[in-house]
């Protein structure tokens, strides 16, 4: 990388978007050169400030984008609408002065009163049928896409499927890695995500008084609209090892760890829903683990994982309706037949790494999610 | 590896950090702050020895120290060392008066955010969310990640630009 693109990467130190690849070639320049080093230095204070997950919350509520109006509001919004209703008030207008009134005002009525046809629920609809429908405009490139069209009932366990896509299996027998050419990847699967929605004022002071942040927007995939297509359940995890200067670095999840040192799991889902996370143990039963069980879209939730075992596997749920056997905190005999069950019967997920981080995606439509991770050995 | 790789790596730093403190504080001061924390990289940090580990706790050691020299000298108008048992470094559980620096600092960040392009809202917002700039990339449907470093470059220089060149509230 020339110096330029160096420099380019200290945007990227305070937020910890930089992969060990660039952190390396960020931090060898610095070392030899002073302004990179100021700079670098300078950082350290947004570096702190960014440390600290209610400040992330915050900036990222900060930057949300405003929610999509719908109904009433897409038509007014368009000025196109307006334009039109304009230009056709100043064609009445001059009709009613050019013709007889008695003629103008019958044509006036039979232009907007139609008794045999239904009444038109918005302004455009009542302008004759000379005016061309608004045209579509394009969708803002940032916006939230429109939410699924059906709700994430309970469905049946779909039955495993032979996928076209799956190049290779795994050891774990039961996972496909996903390669390019599916024009949609899992990575843009877990990108496309429920809308933005206005939280009520009354949402907001309960989320609070739950001990939460009281976001006043959050994504929420409860108001299908009609003709958009469901959102596919998806997890995105990494794993982090603490590193001698006590902070957690990302490992890379195939490769064997070169430390004993404690691990941990960074997990984030693509829509609001119930996770829980269990660790399978050497007698059959399971063990579950602190996390949840309610999660928001997009939030990063962490998952301390002690330190390395041979042959650790943990099982992550996703599940758009809360699971009552794993509310209780302990792997009960309901939880193992049903953790069990849902190993079982869930059809195999999508996977692809992208960096450090691996996405996995279930199927549309599909109510839970059940992601296996054999975590790395030593 | 071997010491006198870390040795290099640690005298390289040095000259660094007695440069950064010099442009901040005065030369005196600047050179004692590099010793002491040079020294806390060998009594206390001894088993870090990557670039990519040393040189980021390094400079935690030294933002954590010019902060407690510049408290301590509002507080009594001279300059006093920090002792090394002060420093609690991994410990991130801030006090009473950095809180309230973080609270103004992040209304200043997000006053200013709010009057940025949406591109650059969009790539502050994916790099909050752990992005990396590979993922970015994708996500923003770029052919070239150096496109990526350019954008998000540019949007740093902006966001500092409308907070007046520093991240931190000028005192």
């Amino acid at each position: 990388m020339s110096r330029d693109d160096i420099q380019k990467l200290l945007g990227g130190y305070a937020t910890g978007t930089l992969t060990e690849a660039e952190r390396k070639a960020l931090f060898d320049a610095a070392l030899h050169d002073q302004k990179l080093f100021d700079a670098l230095a300078d950082e350290e204070a947004l570096r702190e400030l960014l440390s600290d997950s209610y400040v992330r919350a915050a900036i990222r509520q900060a930057l949300e984008p405003a929610p999509e109006p719908s109904g009433w509001g897409v038509w007014l919004r368009r000025p196109f609408t307006w334009a039109a209703a304009g230009s056709m008030a100043a064609a009445i207008a001059l009709l009613l002065v050019m013709l007889r009134p008695d003629a103008a005002v019958h044509k006036a009525e039979v232009a907007f009163e139609r008794p045999n046809e239904k009444k038109a629920s918005t302004p455009a609809a009542n302008l004759t049928s000379s005016v061309p429908a608004p045209a579509r405009q394009p969708p803002r490139k940032h916006a939230a896409k429109p939410a699924a069209a059906k709700p994430l009932a309970a469905a049946p366990a779909p039955k495993p499927e032979a996928d076209a896509l799956a190049l290779r299996s795994e050891a774990l027998g039961e996972a496909v890695v996903v390669s390019p050419p599916n024009p949609m990847s899992v990575v843009s699967a877990f990108n496309q995500t429920a809308p933005v929605v206005a939280m009520e004022a009354a949402e907001v002071r309960a989320d609070k008084a739950r001990g939460g942040l009281g976001m006043a927007t959050v994504r929420r995939a409860a108001a299908p609209a009609a003709g958009a297509t469901a959102v596919t359940p998806a997890i995105r995890y990494r794993l982090q090892q603490r590193s001698t200067a006590g902070m957690y670095e990302p490992v890379d999840p195939d490769l064997p760890l070169s430390s004993p040192a404690p691990l941990r799991m960074e997990v984030e889902t693509n829509i609001p829903a119930y996770l829980y996370a269990f660790e399978a143990q050497a007698g059959g039963g399971y063990l579950q683990l602190s996390v949840g069980p309610t999660v928001d879209a997009h939030v990063r939730h962490s998952i301390e994982l002690g330190e390395p075992v041979p042959d650790r596997r943990v099982i992550l749920v996703l599940s758009v309706r809360p699971q009552a056997e794993f509310a209780v905190g302990t792997a009960t005999e309901g939880a193992v037949a049903l953790l069990s069950k849902l190993r079982m019967e869930t059809a195999a997920p999508l996977r692809q790494k992208s960096a450090n981080s691996m996405y996995v995606m279930g199927r549309t439509g599909a109510p839970v999610l059940v992601v296996e991770v054999a975590l790395p050995r030593r | 590896m071997p010491d006198s790789e870390r040795e290099q790596i640690l005298a390289a730093l040095r000259e660094r950090i007695v440069a950064f403190a010099a442009s901040r504080l005065s030369r005196d001061v600047a050179e004692d702050l590099a010793q002491e924390v040079l020294i806390l990289l060998h009594e206390k940090y001894a088993q870090v020895e990557r670039l990519d580990e040393l040189l980021p706790l390094s400079l935690r050691i030294v933002r954590f120290k010019i902060m407690g020299l510049s408290r301590k000298s509002a507080r009594r108008g001279e300059y006093t060392q920090v002792s090394v048992d002060e420093v609690r470094l991994p410990d991130d559980e801030p006090d009473p008066a950095a809180r309230a620096e973080q609270r103004q600092m992040l209304e200043r960040l997000t006053a200013a955010m709010a009057g940025l392009g949406e591109r650059c809202k969009q790539m502050f917002r994916l790099k909050i969310e752990g992005r990396s700039f590979e993922e970015i990339r994708e996500i923003m449907g770029v052919a070239s990640i150096n496109t990526v470093y350019t954008w998000d470059f540019r949007c740093r220089k902006q966001l500092l630009e409308r907070l007046g060149g520093s991240w931190e509230p000028k005192k």
